[in-house]
């Protein structure tokens, strides 16, 4: 249908963006992120600076840039660790069945029974702040989800045919689940990782706003809507920016995972 | 229509000059058909030919970028020219349609009560308590009044055939005059097709109900309907009245004809003493059952009670059995896939059993397997050559890239593909071709043993006549012996040599094919072959 190839192009320009954004600061931005200059503090938008300066004379729009960097390699990573521990343990769980599969199971529903942010918060709080830590805590939260949806997919194709197919051959288990099971989760796989990125782009910016994300001078959108909180009043402009960026991130990354999930319809 | 007209009776289904394309291509080209009351037509051909396109046509039913030209008449009231909530009141209430997967008609969330009156809640407006006394009464007229409140029965607990009676049920439970059936009986083993069969000729006889029964299987067809519309690239290239079925004229018809006849196997003589390949010795596989209380656990169900047979070098072995027999877990032990609780399997004398290893790796290219659904056995994302090369996984040492392209492109020529079929993707194939694609790997290795587990039984009648044939002359060619597991007798009739009768987990009978289906011992193989379909018995 059109409305997909729509959903999925948006999603998809929206997000590179957002990830060209990361990559070029990593080179360049307009000014130094971190360099102070109070004379031209709280400055509204304008030629010199296109989304102005913050209380500290510093301009909003390399923060934003900077902050990419740092929101996009966290909630990256965090996905990295989910899918590198989280697949094998689903795909192991579904290949080998009875008493692992119980165990794997029972272990993703301890982690699930904590709530998310409040995970992450504990996590950096005993580890100490910061951006390593934020990814181990969020990676952690993303292995039960990997692991269940991978596990839900690999039982699915465990049914068909072609996996008998391959045992008659002489294959084991394992050996099926990464030559069979596997490649056919892709795009499932691939739709998943997308939203966990997103979820991780808010949990970041969670972590951050209470300070226990990356400390300063490495900017990140969460700190930036804290410290605006107070100056709303003076410069409203300095919460819309982060926010904004938050917001757009996500959305791209949602209308991608859609688009993705409406692509990958089954051909048989 | 015109014949329905020189007959008198008011046609109550009239189909004129009906044209379907979809996206340019047409699917149904200058279709005319007529059905009256109590009349009951069958709807031949191949797949593909359009029959279940016609069908569907009908109650309007099509994807939405059909275009339909010409007209179905149903009583008088042109259906091509209604709107579809006009439709939508005719649906259920004047036309029934029941379709062939009986596993998927259900929806497996509701109680079959509650689903057999939704068609009655859709078209009426009765009280809650009239309602489920209409669903009741559906359900009793099907058949099903036996079981213990009926109403309230999920579809998992039922059967395929207990399911398609549900589907039964709901298509008829507000006496339409015209009832729909594509291809109802063809998921159903044979003694639940029976009934099915005689469900449905006491509704058309009883309530002046129209039937169109749309199917493959000319003896089904032959025995039930009073005149056959053969159908060839969606076009209607003969018809007549049922008796006259033999002195069909057109190509096609013929051809259906001659592919639906499947001779009994001539028996070969034995040169020489036959050697043993495959002996199965008191296989027993039972499955655990749930403990329900916290007392002793209830005994395990039987699979498979101490079960043996013997294959000898260059025999096929037939096995029949209805779904739920245990034909599939016999397989399984085998196949030495799962452990079996008792007994032994021996492969060309050695002990076949799923133990690790090299050695049980190595036995495994002597005995190869070929499934059911040729589109569920192979993995979308491989190539032909890696599917069919799959297999050399049990050989010592992995052979090399020419020496698989070698073994492949024999496998291929062997089974009437070319080499540069390796290339593609299996689902460029149709589902005949997947077949031989799904031979060729059970050739790979060159076994001396091939397990089929109802093969043909996903394949339309030509198609099925092509593939034993196949089958037969790569087992004189290649001396295979075969162990060909189907619920189909006609089909093992003409293929088998010995036949083992399997019921409930045990086998009832066994012996020279010729002997069990010429006189049967046990009262299960005549009851089988009584309820067997035969070309040519009349209505």
């Amino acid at each position: 249908m059109k409305a997909h190839g729509l959903t999925l192009a948006a999603g998809a320009a929206i997000t590179a963006l957002f990830l060209a954004m990361a990559v070029v600061a990593a080179f360049w931005t307009p000014y130094d992120p971190g360099a102070l200059s109070i004379i031209e503090k709280l400055e509204a938008p304008s030629a010199h600076h296109w989304f102005g300066t913050d209380q500290f004379g510093r301009d909003v729009l390399s923060m934003i840039m900077a902050g990419a960097r740092n929101t996009v390699g966290v909630a990256l990573l965090s996905v990295v660790i989910g899918f590198c521990a989280g697949v094998p343990l689903g795909l192991l769980a579904a290949a080998l069945s009875g008493v692992p599969d119980e165990l794997i199971m029972r272990g993703n529903d301890v982690v699930f029974a904590f709530p998310a942010l409040l995970l992450a918060i504990l996590i950096t709080a005993v580890l100490g702040p910061g951006a390593v830590n934020a990814i181990v805590a969020i990676g952690i939260f993303n292995i039960p989800v990997f692991a269940r949806v991978t596990r839900a997919g690999a039982l699915t194709l465990w049914t068909r045919e072609y996996t008998l197919a391959a045992r008659v051959a002489g294959k084991g288990r394992l050996r099926i689940s990464f030559e069979h099971v596997l490649p056919n989760l892709a795009s499932l796989l691939l739709v998943q990782a997308t939203i966990q990125f997103s979820l991780g782009v808010i949990a970041e910016a969670g972590l951050s706003y209470v300070g226990l994300g990356a400390q300063p001078p490495i900017p990140s959108w969460g700190r930036m809507l804290n410290e605006a909180q107070s100056l709303t009043v003076l410069a409203p402009s300095l919460a819309v920016f982060p926010g904004l960026a938050v917001v757009l991130l996500v959305l791209g990354l949602s209308l991608l995972g859609d688009g993705l999930r409406g692509r990958g319809a089954p051909r048989r | 229509m015109r014949q329905a007209a020189e007959r008198g009776g008011a046609p109550l289904l009239a189909i004129d000059s009906l044209c379907v394309s979809i996206r340019g291509t047409r699917i149904l080209n200058d279709v005319s058909l007529g059905v009256a009351a109590g009349e009951i037509l069958g709807l031949v051909g191949g797949s593909g030919s359009g029959k279940s396109m016609t069908a569907l046509a009908v109650m309007r039913l099509l994807p939405e970028d059909a275009e339909l030209s010409g007209s179905v008449h149903l009583e008088d009231r042109a259906l091509t020219a209604m709107s579809e909530k006009e439709l939508e009141a005719v649906r259920g209430r004047k036309i029934g349609i029941v379709f062939q997967e009986p596993m998927t008609a259900l929806n497996p969330l509701m109680r079959i009560g509650d689903q057999v009156a939704e068609t009655v809640r859709l078209h009426r407006s009765t009280s809650p308590r009239e309602t489920m006394a209409l669903a009741q009464q559906a359900l009793d007229r099907v058949g099903l009044g036996g079981i213990v409140d009926s109403l309230n029965r999920y579809p998992h607990e039922l059967s395929g055939g207990q399911r398609q009676r549900v589907a039964i049920a709901i298509a008829t439970v507000l006496s339409p005059s015209l009832l729909i059936a594509d291809e109802p009986t063809t998921a159903l083993d044979v003694v639940a097709q029976g009934q099915v069969l005689d469900l449905l000729r006491e509704f058309a006889r009883e309530r002046g109900m129209g039937l169109v029964f749309v199917s493959h299987d000319l003896a089904v067809v032959s025995q039930l309907t009073d005149r056959i519309a053969v159908m060839q690239h969606g076009a209607i290239v003969e018809e007549m009245p049922t008796r006259e079925l033999f002195q069909a004229r057109h190509p096609y018809t013929r051809s259906l004809l001659a592919a639906a006849r499947l001779p009994a196997k001539r028996t070969r003589a034995n040169a020489g003493a036959p050697v043993t390949v495959l002996d199965v010795r008191e296989i027993v596989r039972e499955y655990p059952r749930r403990r329900r209380s916290f007392r002793k656990r209830p005994p395990p169900l039987r699979a498979v009670d101490r079960v043996s047979l013997t294959v000898h070098a260059g025999e096929t072995v037939g096995l029949v059995g209805e779904s739920g027999s245990g034909k599939s877990s016999l397989l399984h032990a085998i196949l030495a896939l799962e452990p079996p609780q008792a007994g032994e399997v021996r492969l060309l004398g050695a002990e076949f059993s799923p133990a690790a290893g090299a050695a049980s790796r190595r036995q495994r290219r002597s005995i190869q397997l070929v499934m059911q659904d040729p589109y569920a056995s192979f993995d979308p994302r491989w190539r032909v050559e890696r599917l069919i090369a799959e297999p050399c996984y049990a050989l010592d040492s992995p052979p090399s890239g020419a020496e698989i392209r070698r073994r492949v492109a024999a496998a291929l020529e062997q089974v009437g593909l070319t080499a540069a079929d390796a290339r593609r993707l299996p689902r460029e194939f149709s589902g005949g071709e997947r077949q031989r694609i799904a031979i060729a790997r059970a050739l790979v290795l060159e076994p001396a043993v091939i397990a089929f587990d109802e093969a043909v039984s996903a394949l339309d009648v030509l198609v099925r006549a092509q593939i034993l044939e196949l089958l037969a002359d790569l087992a004189q060619r290649l001396r295979l012996a075969y162990l060909f597991v189907s619920h189909d007798l006609d089909v093992v009739r003409s293929i088998a040599d010995t036949v083992y009768v399997m019921r409930q987990g045990r086998i009832v009978e066994y012996g020279a094919a010729a002997r069990v289906f010429g006189s049967p011992q046990h009262e299960y193989t005549k009851l089988l072959l009584a309820a067997t379909p035969k070309l040519g018995g009349a209505a």
